[in-house]
């Protein structure tokens, strides 16, 4: 059972929920709205290669907006850091961004307990689309855990941007 | 409620979740690591039909890994058998996975009840991607569900 706003709020409150900046205004009726960050990458080469780093282009978007096109990988995060010791997460678009044919994660939704990080967001689109900074992208749920909690030690712990994937590097995701 | 990694450890050794072949390695806090296994089946008939048969090929994935064209499906399964008849399940990419463009499954993230089996992966690559047999690919997570579980039994144990 997800947690609605009000408990939300009040774990954030009491630090079960880290997120900053925090506003009032971004939380939902059972999840946190996260906003778009300026600073994006996608990847030099066309084809990409399971067992090799890839080589990642680091962008930044202006604030009149970036057309995002059909065919790209883009990697981007959320204006905020996000996370919680004590909760698993799940990412999922904004109607409003769905609907404008924007993925923002490739079956990808899960944030596991103990990660705080800037949220790496996988955005594809159908069509063309702009995009600006600070728009609003993706919520974020809360979900209490069954059993007990160790921390989240995988390759993506300290992020503090948009990373690429680590795939090749070992360790867990 | 999610299962952490230590719940799925315990309920694992109770056998209320099946996971074979099982490592240790691939528990994460709140999800099981899985591997792509080496058959991938692709239609060969266009348009598909969405209720009714649809013919496929299957393709081994060599040593050298193979390349999946954008914009194509690829029907794919787990190497490890996995499943429970008492917690729901959902399946999600692993993260460095879906930053290399791959998705693993299409907005279908929930498990059929009860299945126990290789599970069926649906990829779709939004750059050209050089997959490998046996690589990580995704993760099972597991939810305690409410109300009576038709399947199997309660998860109140």
């Amino acid at each position: 059972m997800p947690l609605t706003g009000a408990a939300i709020t009040e774990a954030v409150a009491r630090g079960g929920i880290l997120i900053a900046p925090f506003a009032a205004a971004q939380v939902a009726a059972y999840s946190y709205d996260v906003r778009l960050a300026p600073a994006f990458i996608r990847y030099a080469d066309e084809e990409l290669d399971a067992q090799r780093p890839p080589c990642a282009l680091p962008f930044t978007i202006p604030p009149t907006g970036y057309t995002l096109q059909p065919g790209t990988i883009y990697l981007a995060h959320t204006v905020e850091t996000i996370g919680s010791p004590q909760y698993a997460m799940t990412l999922d678009a904004l109607p409003a961004v769905s609907a404008c044919g924007i993925w923002v994660q490739f079956s990808a939704p899960l944030g596991h307990i103990g990660a705080h990080i800037p949220w790496t967001l996988e955005i594809a689109v159908v069509h063309p689309v702009i995009v600006r900074p600070a728009m609003p992208i993706a919520t974020v749920a809360f979900w209490p855990p069954l059993g007990a909690v160790a921390p989240y030690r995988g390759r993506y712990a300290g992020s503090t941007g948009v990373v690429a994937s680590r795939l090749t590097e070992g360790g867990r995701s | 409620m999610i299962l952490t990694g230590a719940e799925i450890v315990k309920q694992h050794a109770r056998q209320r979740i099946i996971i074979d072949p099982y490592d240790p390695a691939g528990v994460g806090p709140n999800s099981y690591d899985f591997h792509l296994g080496p058959t991938l089946r692709v239609y060969t008939r266009f348009p598909l039909d969405a209720d009714g048969d649809n013919p496929t090929t299957a393709l081994t994935i060599p040593p050298e890994g193979m390349v999946l064209e954008p914009q194509r499906l690829y029907l794919g399964h787990t190497v490890e058998i996995l499943g429970s008849a008492y917690y729901a399940a959902s399946y999600a990419a692993r993260s460095s996975v879906a930053r290399l463009g791959l998705f693993i499954n299409l907005s279908a993230t929930l498990g059929e009840a009860g299945f126990i089996g290789h599970w069926p992966l649906h990829l779709v690559a939004v750059q050209p991607l050089r997959i490998y047999a046996g690589m990580p690919i995704g993760q099972m997570i597991w939810w305690k569900t409410q109300g009576v579980l038709k399947v199997g039994g309660t998860a109140d144990m």
